[in-house]
């Protein structure tokens, strides 16, 4: 049986009816990574043993009655993401043999569902990047084709879950880090609103816009993700408090008369072949029922500039506590056996431990923030932030949901765009303004160009996931792409 | 706008890091690019805004003063990823 293809729903059926018990689920897949991931490299860390007892303790709870939907029911995590007792390294030498004390609060909830965390997977540094080429301790591989990479910064997860290395996974999303390896590697992302999901234990990057989501086959086991995972938590005072929705229950609603906006300048800026591919699936929505209404978002165009800013600036905060002191890499200076001051320390433990981009990123936005330039840089990139975020506030009273490509072009070669920063900062120019503006927003398969898969984004209004999955899901009842798989075995 | 190797060695050591002399030539030549590229938002008229922190839908969420005792486990994991400890603290180097 290829358990690899089967979305949570099925295989929750194969378990209930126990046809199938989560332990040989989770063999399985153990047994997938070990045979794939030598070439694919989406998983830094594999935990097998805890991974079958979390498995064997699964069964016990099935065998009880307990009908949770990701009882039993294995995952795989971005490894920015805290894991307690077990090693949590954000892809940077700085955290190469850190081991986390506590779980983050999306671990905890998918633990007490039941859910079988079978390891980490690879990402950009510190999730600086678009790429995951900037992992500091390899690239990993789209799944589509091994010569090109699987986007980023969620790239390991993106990659792990199209090739069927596990159910679903984790991923977490700045300014499109979920969204854009989704397109890349054929598979359906969710960047939840901002606040929707706890970040406790989420290794703080851009803390204005990083939100975790659900990386996965298809929307419905997307909205059974974001039904275990999203809500208030004490630990972090900047999630919402607002009731959450049940997304799978909202599902299937009729979409007839729903307005959808199209910005048509992003699309007639792409290259034929992805827009008159884009333009199909504008089609698809017609036939549901959806109203297509061309809108324009001038401002768009200022978010990458923004969001560079704003991204730096707020990471080379975040980033300083990382010191080498209390945890993480330490250089050979000794504390009583060398003659250098503190300072050298931190010059030293940072310096040699942070790759090329985390660098890159501190020193912009120490450079930003710093005295004299603070007003002419970031002060002027939250104003822009904020007219952003109206002009999406005013399409949103004529619209009911945006459609976008999610990325302006198909997978590109490892090694390709690797020294042009600039270049890889323009990967996100299409996701990038929803991130800014806190608003729900996926990428879901949209079909293929040069046989590599492409992806479309819908987003709406901010807390408003439950119209974003729906038309999404609605999409994929009517289309196969998602249903593609790449061919590796 | 440029950013000329002083700066850079400024800036480097104000966010601690050691940088050898092939970055600093790296990053001051990715910069002007970079620089280049969010200096496009000097030409948006912001005038009307003077917006600096959290935008109108956030609220600050207050939770009561209390200390919360956390799992002996997982402060022995906590401070046992330390370099050097002694009697349960983490020793670093004098700085006074």
């Amino acid at each position: 049986m290829e358990y690899n293809k089967l979305t949570i729903s099925e295989l929750h059926d194969l378990l209930q009816a126990g046809k199938l018990s989560s332990l040989d689920l989770t063999e399985f897949f153990l047994a997938r990574i070990e045979k794939i991931d030598s070439s694919l490299k989406a998983c830094i860390s594999i935990f097998k043993e805890e991974a079958r007892r979390q498995a064997k303790k699964a069964d016990e709870r099935i065998a009880q009655g307990e009908k949770n939907k990701l009882l039993g029911i294995p995952y795989l995590c971005k490894d920015n993401i805290l894991t307690k007792g077990l090693k949590t390294t954000a892809a940077s030498k700085m955290l190469e043999n850190y081991i986390a004390p506590y779980n983050a609060t999306v671990i905890e909830k998918l633990n007490n569902e039941g859910a079988v965390l079978l390891g980490k997977t690879n990402l950009d540094e510190f999730a600086h990047g678009a790429s995951t080429e900037n992992s500091a301790f390899f690239v990993t591989r789209n799944p589509w084709d091994l010569e090109r990479v699987p986007g980023g910064s969620s790239g390991g997860s993106a990659a792990a879950v199209s090739a069927g290395l596990s159910v679903f996974a984790l991923g977490s999303d700045t300014g499109g880090s979920i969204r854009q390896p989704a397109s890349f590697c054929g598979v359906s992302g969710l960047k939840p609103s901002y606040s929707r999901v706890s970040r406790y234990g989420l290794i703080s990057m851009t803390s204005s816009t990083d939100v975790i989501g659900p990386i996965t086959k298809n929307v419905e086991d997307s909205a059974l993700v974001m039904n275990v995972i999203s809500g208030f938590d004490q630990n972090d005072l900047s999630s919402c408090s607002l009731e959450i929705d049940d997304y799978l229950k909202n599902l299937n609603k009729n979409l007839k008369g729903l307005k959808l906006g199209v910005e048509y300048n992003f699309i007639d800026s792409l290259d034929v072949k992805m827009s008159d591919q884009i333009k199909k699936s504008l089609a698809v929505f017609e036939s549901l029922g959806v109203e297509i209404i061309p809108i324009s978002l001038p401002y768009n165009k200022y978010a990458g500039s923004v969001y560079y800013i704003i991204t730096p600036a707020e990471i080379s905060s975040n980033l300083a506590r990382l010191d080498g002191i209390r945890y993480g890499f330490s250089s050979d200076l000794k504390v009583e056996q060398s003659n250098n001051n503190l300072n050298d320390i931190y010059l030293k433990n940072r310096g040699q431990s942070f790759g090329e981009e985390v660098k890159r990123r501190v020193i912009l936005g120490t450079y930003t923030l710093s005295s004299g330039y603070f007003d002419a840089y970031y002060k002027k990139a939250m104003a822009v932030k904020e007219k952003i975020k109206r002009e999406f506030e005013n399409i949103f009273e004529t619209v009911d949901a945006v459609l976008t490509p999610s990325s302006p072009h198909i997978a590109f070669k490892v090694g390709e765009q690797v020294d042009d920063p600039l270049k890889m900062y323009l990967e996100d120019i299409f996701v990038t303004g929803p991130s800014l503006a806190g608003l729900p927003a996926i990428s879901i398969p949209a079909g293929f160009v040069d046989n590599l898969p492409i992806g479309i984004q819908l987003f709406s209004k901010k807390f408003n996931e439950t119209i974003v999955l729906n038309l999404a899901d609605q999409f994929q009842k009517k289309t196969d792409y998602h249903q593609k798989n790449p061919n590796i075995n | 706008m440029e950013i000329n190797k002083s700066q850079i060695e400024k800036i480097a050591q104000l966010a601690r890091l050691e940088l050898s002399e092939k970055e600093k030539m790296k990053y001051q030549e990715q910069f002007k690019s970079i620089l280049g590229f969010i200096d496009s938002l000097q030409e948006v008229d912001v005038s009307d805004l003077d917006v600096l922190g959290l935008s109108g839908d956030f609220s600050n969420q207050l939770r009561n003063d209390v200390v919360l005792d956390c799992p002996e486990d997982e402060k022995e994991l906590a401070i046992n990823q330390a370099k050097e400890v002694e009697n349960k603290q983490i020793k670093v180097k004098r700085v006074l």
